[in-house]
């Protein structure tokens, strides 16, 4: 056995060892599930604030304070903007896992509800991390990449809508069942 | 023959086939066995295997050919069966939830079979090898599936019984060791041939006694199917998500309009 491959094994191994001992140590039970319908509590906040870091973002807005206020002024906006708009792209990442959370505890309450919805949501959550690196990256080289922002934006939204059909539909079983066990009662 | 073997490898070796036909019998007389099969079967393979062992070194020596093939052959039997318990294991703690099981089986079998791919054409020692290739990849195989289940499990924060960790548990950590054990033999052949038997059997009895625990623990613990919630919850909780929804897609839409640049 060549010694890469024989470094490879163990190291496979031994992390293997590691993730199944993390996964199944007891200390992590007392954090597992506060409450599965608390979960409501923390949905998207930050989305609605978009418009405002938009406008910050503005190449012509910036051109207009450098006219008026000088070219130190306009650099000195510019970088605050920019951690303001990188601080608003961490919110807005963690709008995305809560309603992914969210998602998840949906996934568990309906189970045959959710055997495509689960595909489509790994489709996007792997879309969302990408283009998330991308618009950091963007944003850390200094270039204001709205447009993916936007994109990023666009799918919180698409998957807030999925949601609401899973939640429609989770609706409407409820309420059959409702109905038949009321009409079994009579 | 058996006698020429050193005394502390017959004592461990007798110790591991009491330890599992003592696991064996337990699961036999707790009925057990309906709700672990695939388990059930891989003890009982692996009692059969010992069985076959003593008589081929009885009769043949360790040195023969047929010995070998005999006692290889029977292994990857033996690691089949324990392959179906590892795919029992991860139905027992994701299969009622069907969507995410009908994701995760996918997922779980695609990545086991990249690792198992990526073993055979990576390892390429020959034929003095050829059967720690094919055990490593197995045992990496079924380390990945029992390994992944334990995340789905952790992502979709689905409660896991603990016989059923035990058990994960014991299938993982048996597969790890056997695969840093079969490493080890086959890059230092020289100084570990002598441990290498000894050190596989002591893990395995520790794996056991995991079992042993697993078993008893799922004793007299009925198997409950999750239900879905009460209806009243249902009735509250799906107008709340939709009207939170709603204002998350009105929000957007008035940003997206207000945010679009002016002509």
């Amino acid at each position: 056995m060549s010694k890469a491959f024989f470094i490879l094994v163990v190291v496979f191994a031994l992390g293997l060892v590691a993730l199944l001992s993390w996964i199944f140590w007891p200390g992590k039970k007392n954090r597992r599930r506060p409450d599965a319908l608390a979960v409501l509590d923390s949905a998207p906040q930050h989305l609605c604030n978009m418009g405002a870091i938009r406008r910050s973002q503005d190449r012509a807005d910036l051109q207009y304070l450098a006219q008026r206020g000088g070219n130190e002024l306009a650099k000195r906006l510019h970088r605050e903007r920019r951690v303001v708009a990188m601080m608003y792209l961490d919110s807005l990442r963690s709008d995305f896992e809560q309603l992914l959370r969210i998602a998840r505890v949906v996934a568990l309450l309906s189970p045959e509800l959710s055997k495509s919805h689960e595909y489509e949501r790994l489709r996007l959550s792997v879309l969302f991390r990408l283009r998330f690196q991308l618009v950091r990256a963007r944003l850390l080289f200094g270039d204001a990449a709205m447009p993916e922002l936007v994109s990023l934006g666009q799918m919180v939204s698409s998957l807030a809508i999925r949601l609401e059909t899973a939640m429609e539909t989770l609706g409407e079983r409820a309420a059959l069942a409702a109905n038949l066990a009321l009409q079994s009662n009579q | 023959m058996l006698t020429s073997l050193p005394t502390f490898d017959l004592v461990l070796w007798a110790l591991t086939t009491l330890a599992g036909l003592f696991l064996f019998v337990f699961i036999l007389t707790k009925n057990l066995d309906h709700d672990f099969p695939l388990l059930t079967l891989y003890l009982g393979v692996n009692l059969l295997q010992t069985l076959a062992q003593i008589f081929v070194y009885e009769f043949y020596g360790f040195e023969a050919n047929v010995t070998y093939a005999a006692v290889w052959g029977s292994q990857a039997v033996v690691v089949l069966a324990r392959a179906l318990a590892a795919c029992e294991f991860c139905h027992r703690v994701l299969g009622h939830y069907t969507g995410v099981w009908a994701l995760a089986i996918r997922i779980l079998l695609s990545c086991g079979a990249i690792v198992l791919g990526f073993t055979v054409v990576l390892f390429r020692d020959g034929f003095q090898y050829g059967v720690m290739r094919m055990e490593i990849a197995s045992e990496a195989f079924i380390a990945t599936i029992v390994v992944g289940t334990a995340i789905f499990a952790r992502y979709y924060q689905a409660p896991i019984k603990l016989s059923a960790i035990l058990l994960g548990l014991g299938l993982g950590l048996n597969s790890c060791l056997k695969m840093l054990n079969d490493a080890l033999i086959s890059r230092y052949w020289q100084n570990y041939s002598g441990l290498w038997n000894e050190v596989g059997m002591v893990a395995f009895m520790a794996v056991l006694v995991l079992w042993i625990f697993a078993m008893r623990a799922a004793e007299g613990v009925s198997e409950q199917k999750p239900e879905l919630q009460p209806t009243e919850i249902y009735r509250t909780f799906t107008p709340q998500v939709n009207r939170r929804l709603a204002e998350l897609n009105d929000t957007l839409m008035r940003v997206f309009k207000a945010g679009q640049p002016k002509p």
